[in-house]
């Protein structure tokens, strides 16, 4: 069995996320994106591939969206509505709701801005919208019969979720764009331990190690904070939905504690409507949010107003959210042109801006006038914070996850390629888990789980319930491989054998078994069997004072003699094998499986050589072992054979 | 059920027939209960419910009855102390032949709680049960298994058994049961050593293997037992061994941080908190998510790590991740534990530092409180290294909205060492903000400011002289004190001389006098480190003699205040060392005069400040704090600059009074000027030698006298006294009493004086022993010396060198004048009558007088006694019956008639009346007529005149 993974975009590069996979039969596609960047037809991801014969329904068993992002969702309307797919959509609730504002959003830009082709209608949106079932976190949902996923909280933006799925014993995450460290207004990225076949993670960041979150927030206030103290205006160019949040509850937060109160503005809108969504969305937001929520809404923001235009130019202080987030026209645009002239003001701007903006040109050094058109130009004395505030997690993160769920493949998309390949090496040499980055429309192939079920004996299950566990010493097998210089010192291990005790049996076209040992004998209806080493040979002793040999003859002399030579085998061999556990059981000596006696047949089979002093007197060793610990016999013997056994002691 | 009484005997006898007949049933089991738990039960019918419940154990045919059985039985132990032997031994019995392990577990709990309770039998405990737990842990049930790991430390196992017993478990397939093992293993730790470093090892690697666990509790017991037997296994190494094992726990901790239970993570930083050592790349690489480079080239940090897959990867950003992290009772952990390891290094507490700032950010009040408690221990082992770069964080947390976190960094601010000015200046005007934000703070925050200026009293002789400009009157000449920013900055000003003396110059002057109206709330503030009268003379000396520099006395205050405050100032040794006066040359006398008439001429200015304050106390206690100064004078013989002084301070004290009359406290100070006058003219006659001495000793007899009375006066004349007040009047009477003794006296006046003195010495005893106030130095010499004293009697020459010498150990205190202090007084007013309107009388026939009388503050143990005097001799008493007059005890009110008997045979005579209160019986009876007084009077109103004139004239 094997996981396929069909990457249609974000492969090698950032924008139109989708991947089709098909796991035990079943094939998934993760995420519907588009990409921002271009207007012709790699805009889409190429459908094609997943059902070269066009008929979607019947290739995928289902869609899942991992939110709302237009990377993420925004093909999703021409794929269902234009190419056709009429299977089952998941996501999660939040990401239904705002899906189609940003949809519709998009659409506008494009076809009323832009006068594009339009490529879905309003209609289109609506209609694509009624055939998502909404998920909620950890529910698992039954696709059908064999195939199930789960959500899991991602952070990113509100709704986000990583899914898992799961088709008879394999199983994958799919994470989408996700985020380690939590937010002020989301929280970080949540997951079970999960066994898992395949990862695939989003490599944004592939490289980057983010410091602490927190000196971005204290730059951040403390740029507006000084402005606004000084009599400035600023101005917060944002997206609608997620940065603005999370900057306006800082700062809402600042004020609150600071008792300031100075005015902060939001721009009639998106915002606001997007913040009617989040107060609703409670649920999906970080702990701190959720603890407020008990108190007050957090979404309330106590000193937010709204802005009336007409106050663009009134006098004093204030803060004032306004999209779009890289100033690229509308209200953000129209507020810049009036505040930027002043050297009291302050201007913030998101960390990414799309080539072509104003944005981007306020990035690009400090230009100190901005040519709005031919007749347009602003005057730029204002001062220009950067933000860098980043909902995507860093290659730290990403490790960090990768460790926690411990894989046992890692496919890496939503990244640039030499990045990848960079962490794709970290994987696989730090954590040790084959690590792919395929190109877009590039199929990765990996080995799947297969589980068999098996019955376990009722000797086996009786064995299982009482604890049963054995103390060994033994050279640890770890850590001490790379360091030969140190000591290799033994320590107290515990095991418990009821676990290994079990056997596993597979009878013909009977299902598997797990039996007891002991039962095996009985099961194979074969007698046991040992393998049985012997070997006997002289002792060496000088006599120091040789006794008369009247004695030799007597019974009783003769095992006490037996007996001392026993007892000096013992005392010398504990000496020499420490580590070993050396049983004493008065005929014979016992270490593991090895016996030592005193040979007492003069025809001993398993007699070799003769005594030095053969004849009287002579005393032979009888050793016996089984042939699992030929090496120690073997090594004792030796030793032995070494040995001198003066009598007495 | 009806506890059986004893004395009903055969009604006892019924339930102990039925129990010792009928087996035992559920339904009788309370009823059993009831008469084990009723302590009148008697003994005979216990035993017989014991014997009962015993065979029920052994025999009894219903299992489910055995657990309440033995629960009974040990109810019954513990309630009947004698029985517990006999219990412990038949539960011990049973339980080593049950069958079902839950049995087994509970008679085992009912073992351990008998013995638990009876000491004799605790000890039996030790060991006996070692194979009987081991072979039940290895029941089939878990949950009893878990129950005995839980509570294995109760039945007396033996260490090594329960090691073994825990180690093996934890490889129990249930996750409860290896979270017990863990949890047993770390208790095992904390009451046991082990000297087999082979077992420590053991029990390490395997709680290392369960750091991996998929149980989120485990995974927590696991974290517990590596941090506690790793630091056992560290105490085994030497040298770098232990290093890197100290590394390696470190390490394995650090790499549970990223564990996305929340519990875990909490649990991780709580293990990292007790670190003990760990090598400072580690420590350093635990704030950088970045592997730094240390870390980068000596991959192979430890090297017995264990299974865990170790790299600096796991270490890096450790803290930082906790800081950030989504939870609060993560975050607080982490600023927690960030106070170990902050002591560990101080380079590490650097790079921390920035850390904890942000956390100053922190939406939870929690969290903020924490990281501001650490950077309090921080500051305190001087690892708090503060960069102009924090400063807008750590000072924004004192305008933050919550009291608490604007206390807690006000605490750091006391205890920091700020490294330059601009530092310095950013801190004040960070505390002159929350002055004006939040002004109920103000008193909190001039004692920071009053510190903050202690310890920086360079930086802030400079700050202070580049804003003095905002102290100064505007030029319209108005002070703008009320101004929080000005109150601020006179606090620090005046603050900055305490520190060395070479700043004494540069604070200008006038700050000393500006601060003198502020002086109320400054000293509320300050009232830690220094008392009110400290800080106003203080301020008092800055104001004047600045040139002098506040050298020796100003200097000895302010040392004092920075030492252990007022405490030690009032002790008299410090007095006496600021005036070396045992070979004071002429020039030394010369300037402590001149020191002394200063302040005097400065306080006739600050009293007038002074008017602004209602307060009248405050400034008598400045008086009290100066006067009490002045005793050295006194003993160094400047007995005339002295009453100069007093003098001074008695017109002051009068201007004063025409401010607000009436004023007890007022009244009380007035009188204890007198008294001071009388006891430095007292004084001056011992000064010098005995022949002088001898010369003078009439006028010496005056003084004396006048000085007893006005003690008398105060004593009788002010009720509320506090305890130690009281006790220092005493001190002061026997110091009168003792001067009296020393004025070479004998006969019966000695007598007298010694009995008096025996009294008062007696009245300080009670003092001592009821209220515990300790007496003073002179009381205790005097005490000591009391029976020496008896047996000079008589000797002439040598007793006064004697006393002399435990005078020296006197020195004046200081009056803390309570509020509930009341003054004794009395008015008489004889309407109608002057010279020209006198009341007719009828020579040789008594008269009666229509006296108005009104009387303050007296209470019925009072005895007043009206006093009428004519001419110097004839005198006569009327008792004075409080019933007669109405009102309550504060004001009373009367028209009282008094007869006037001896009627002169004259055309006219004038009769003088006034009110006297009897005194305290200490008081020796002085000698009084009869029908009068049986003590010396204290008079509480002023005499009046009354006139008369004879009837027999109008007749004619």
């Amino acid at each position: 069995m094997a996981i396929d993974c069909l990457v249609l975009g974000a492969g090698q590069e950032v924008g139109k996320s989708c991947a089709v996979v098909t796991i035990g039969g079943k094939r998934i596609m993760f995420d519907c994106g588009m990409h921002m960047g271009y207007l012709d037809r790699r805009r889409y991801p190429d459908f094609s591939r997943a059902a070269p014969d066009g008929d979607f329904t019947g290739a995928l068993d289902c869609i899942v969206i991992t939110h709302f992002h237009l990377d993420h969702v925004g093909a999703l309307p021409y794929f269902t509505e234009v190419c056709g797919y009429r299977g089952p959509i998941y996501m999660t609730f939040p990401t239904k709701a705002l899906a189609p504002l940003m949809l519709e959003d998009y659409r506008k830009v494009m076809v009323e801005r832009r006068g594009e082709e339009e490529q879905f209608t309003a209609e289109h949106i609506a209609a694509c919208m009624k055939k998502v079932i909404a998920v909620d976190l950890k529910q698992t949902v039954q696709v059908d019969s064999e195939l199930q996923i789960r959500a899991y909280y991602a952070g990113h933006v509100i709704g986000a979720a990583m899914f898992y799925a799961k088709v008879g014993d394999s199983a994958l995450v799919y994470t989408g764009d996700y985020n380690m460290t939590p937010d002020r207004h989301l929280g970080a990225a949540q997951i079970d331990r999960l066994h898992l076949d395949l990862l695939i993670t989003e490599s944004t960041y592939a490289t980057t190690v983010r410091d602490s979150k927190y000196t971005r927030e204290r730059e951040f206030l403390m740029a507006v904070h000084k402005c606004v103290a000084g009599g400035g205006k600023v101005l917060i160019p944002t997206f609608a939905l997620g940065r603005a949040q999370e900057l306006c509850m800082l700062l809402d937060d600042y004020w609150e504690r600071m008792n300031l109160n100075v005015p902060i503005y939001f721009s009639a809108g998106l915002t606001i409507q997007a913040n009617m969504y989040y107060k609703m969305l409670i649920n999906w937001t970080s702990q701190k949010v959720k603890e407020t929520y008990v108190t007050r809404n957090p979404f309330d923001f106590k000193n937010v107003r709204n802005f009336d235009r007409s106050m663009i130019n009134s006098p004093g202080p204030c803060v004032l959210f306004a999209t779009p987030g890289m100033i690229s026209g509308g209200f953000s645009l129209e507020v810049f042109k009036n505040w930027a002239p002043s050297e009291i003001n302050l201007v913030t701007l998101p960390g990414y801006c799309v080539a072509g903006t104003i944005g981007h040109k306020l990035m690009s050094g400090k230009p100190t006038k901005i040519d709005l058109d031919k007749d347009t130009q602003i005057d730029v004395r204002c001062q220009i914070h950067q933000l860098s505030f980043s909902p995507h997690t860093d290659a730290k993160g990403i490790m960090d996850l990768v460790k926690f769920l411990s894989p046992k493949h890692v496919i890496l998309v939503h990244g640039e390629k030499p990045k990848m390949a960079s962490l794709k090496g970290k994987i696989e040499s730090e954590l040790g888990i084959p690590c792919y980055d395929p190109a877009n429309n590039e199929n990765v192939s990996v080995p799947s789980t297969h589980f068999v079920k098996a019955c376990a004996s009722d000797a086996f299950v009786r064995s299982s319930l009482s604890p049963n566990f054995k103390f060994s010493r033994r050279i640890g097998e770890y850590g001490f491989s790379h360091s030969g210089d140190t000591e290799v010192r033994p320590y107290l291990q515990v095991r418990d054998e009821r676990v290994a005790e079990g056997i596993v049996v597979i009878e013909g076209n009977k299902a598997a078994k797990v039996i007891h040992q002991d039962e095996l004998p009985n099961f194979l209806r074969k007698e046991r069997h040992e393998v049985k080493f012997a070997y006997c040979f002289p002792a060496h002793s000088t006599k120091k004072n040789e006794e008369p040999d009247h004695n030799f003859t007597d019974g009783l002399q003769c095992s006490s003699r037996q007996c001392s030579l026993l007892r000096a085998l013992l005392c010398e061999l504990s000496k020499e094998f420490r580590q070993e556990e050396i049983q004493d059981f008065g005929e014979y000596i016992k270490v593991e499986s090895l016996h030592v006696a005193v040979c007492s047949t003069d025809q001993c089979p398993y007699r070799v050589g003769d005594h030095p002093l053969s004849g009287r007197g002579s005393m032979f060793l009888c050793c016996s072992w089984l042939a699992g610990d030929e090496q120690l016999a073997w090594k004792l013997i030796s030793t032995i054979k070494t040995l001198d056994l003066g009598l007495p002691l | 059920m009806e506890p059986p009484s004893a004395s009903s005997g055969e009604r006892s006898l019924d339930p102990l027939t039925s129990f010792t007949s009928i087996p035992l049933a559920r339904h009788n089991l309370a009823s059993l209960r009831s008469l084990v738990i009723n302590p009148s039960t008697p003994i005979s019918l216990v035993t017989s419910i014991f014997e009962a419940l015993s065979r029920h154990l052994e025999h009894g045919p219903d299992s489910l009855l055995l657990l309440p059985a033995l629960n009974l039985l040990s109810e019954l132990a513990s309630r009947r102390p004698g029985l517990s032997h006999v219990v412990f031994d038949r539960v011990r019995s049973r339980l080593l032949s049950s069958e079902s392990a839950r049995v087994a577990a509970e008679s085992l709990d009912a073992i351990a709680l008998v013995a638990e309770r009876d000491e004799t039998l605790s000890s039996s405990l030790d060991g006996q049960f070692d194979s009987f737990f081991v072979s039940l842990c290895f029941d089939r049930s878990v949950s009893v298994r878990r129950w005995l790991l839980r509570n294995a430390e109760r039945f007396g196992v033996r260490p090594h058994v329960l090691v073994t017993v825990f180690l093996g478990f934890t490889k129990d397939p249930y996750p409860c049961v290896r979270e017990a093992a863990l949890d047993g293993l770390v208790n095992l730790s904390k009451s046991s050593a082990f000297e087999d470093r082979g077992l420590v090892e053991g029990c390490y690697y395997r709680a290392l293997e369960l750091l991996g666990d998929v149980e989120a509790c485990v995974r927590c017991a696991a974290i517990r037992t590596v941090c506690d037997w790793g630091h056992i296994l560290v105490a085994f190494m030497q040298g770098t061994e232990k290093k890197e094992q100290s590394d390696a726990i470190f390490i394995q901790l650090c790499s549970m941080v990223r564990d996305m239970s929340m519990e875990v993570r909490v649990e991780a930083f709580d293990a990292l908190g007790k670190t003990q050592t760990v090598s400072l790349k580690n420590l350093l690489q635990s704030l950088s998510k970045k592997v730094l480079g240390s870390m980068k080239e000596n991959r192979s940090v430890c090297q017995s790590t264990g299974p865990v897959a170790l790299s600096a990867s796991s270490v890096a950003g450790a803290l930082v991740h906790g800081f950030e992290d989504e939870y609060y009772e993560v975050r607080r952990s982490v600023c927690h534990s960030m106070r170990r390891l902050c002591m560990i290094s101080s380079e590490f507490s650097i790079g921390a530092i920035s850390l904890l700032m942000d956390m100053l950010n922190d939406d939870s009040v929690i969290v903020r409180l924490e990281a501001l408690e650490t950077m309090h221990h921080m500051a305190t082992c001087d690892h708090l290294n503060l960069e102009v770069m924090h400063m807008h964080m750590f000072l924004g947390a004192l305008v933050d909205k919550n009291e608490l976190v604007r206390a807690a960094i006000r605490k750091i601010l006391k205890f920091v060492k700020l490294r330059d000015r601009e530092l310095l200046k950013l801190s004040v005007n960070g505390l002159i903000k929350n002055l004006e934000t939040y002004p109920q703070d103000e008193v909190d925050i001039f004692s920071v400011l009053f510190h903050v200026g202690q310890r920086h009293g360079n930086f802030v002789a400079c700050f202070i002289n580049e804003v003095f400009h905002e102290i100064e009157p505007s030029p319209d000449g108005k002070l703008s004190f009320d101004c929080a920013r000005v109150a601020a900055l006179l606090v620090l000003s005046i603050s900055a001389p305490t520190f060395a003396e070479k700043n004494v110059g540069e604070i200008p002057q006038r700050v000393f006098s500006y601060a003198v109206t502020l002086l109320g709330r400054i000293s509320h503030a300050v009232g830690d480190i220094t008392s009110q009268n400290a800080l106003f003379a203080y301020l008092s000396q800055g104001s004047s003699c600045m040139e002098d520099n506040i050298s020796e006395f100003g200097q000895q205050i302010l040392a004092n205040m920075g030492k252990d405050g007022a405490a030690s100032l009032a002790s008299n040794q410090n007095d006496l060392d600021q005036f070396p006066l045992g070979e004071a040359s002429s020039e030394h006398k010369k300037m402590y005069a001149r020191k002394f008439w200063q302040p005097n001429e400065e306080s006739e200015l600050t009293a007038k400040q002074l008017q602004i304050h209602d307060d009248i106390t405050e400034s008598l206690n400045g008086i009290f704090t100066k006067v009490k100064a002045v005793w050295p004078l006194v003993k160094a013989g400047f007995t005339n600059e002295v009453l100069k002084i007093l003098r001074i301070y008695e017109e002051e004290l009068k201007t004063l009074e025409t401010k607000c009359t009436d004023s007890p406290a007022l009244a009380f100070t007035l009188q204890y000027m007198r008294t001071l006058k009388f006891l430095a003219s007292v004084w001056s006659y011992f000064h010098s030698t005995i022949g002088q001495c001898c010369r003078v000793v009439s006028q010496l007899d005056i003084l004396l006298v006048k000085l007893e009375r006005t003690l008398r006066d105060m004593k009788c004349r002010f009720t509320g006294l506090s305890k130690e007040d009281e006790l220092y009047l005493l001190e002061l009477t026997s110091v009168s009493l003792t001067l009296n003794l020393s004025k070479l006296m004998t006969g019966r006046g000695y007598v007298v004086n010694l009995k008096r003195l025996a009294a008062v010495l007696l009245q300080v005893e009670c003092l001592q022993q009821e209220h515990g106030v300790e007496p003073s130095s002179f009381i205790c010499e005097l005490k000591k010396s009391m029976p020496d004293i008896h047996s000079a009697a008589g000797v002439m020459f040598s007793l006064p060198h004697f006393l002399r010498k435990m005078l020296d150990a006197f020195s004046l205190k200081q009056f803390e004048l309570s509020r509930t202090l009341q003054n004794l007084s009395a008015e008489i007013t004889v309407p109608d009558n002057d010279s020209e309107n006198p009341i007719h009388f009828i020579h040789g026939l008594p008269v009666g007088i229509q006296l108005e009388i009104t009387l303050c503050n007296i209470s019925r143990e009072n005895r007043l006694w009206l006093e009428m005097t004519m001419g110097k001799e004839s005198k006569q008493f009327i008792f004075l019956d409080l019933k007669l007059f109405g009102g309550s005890n504060d004001l009373k009110k009367g028209t009282y008639f008094a007869t006037y008997y001896k009627t002169p045979k004259a055309v006219s005579f004038t009769l003088k009346v006034c009110i006297g209160v009897e005194c305290f019986p200490e008081e020796i009876y002085a000698g009084m007529p009869s029908g009068g007084p049986k003590r010396e009077l204290t008079y509480l109103s002023p005499e009046r005149e009354v006139y008369f004139s004879a009837k027999s004239q109008k007749l004619t």
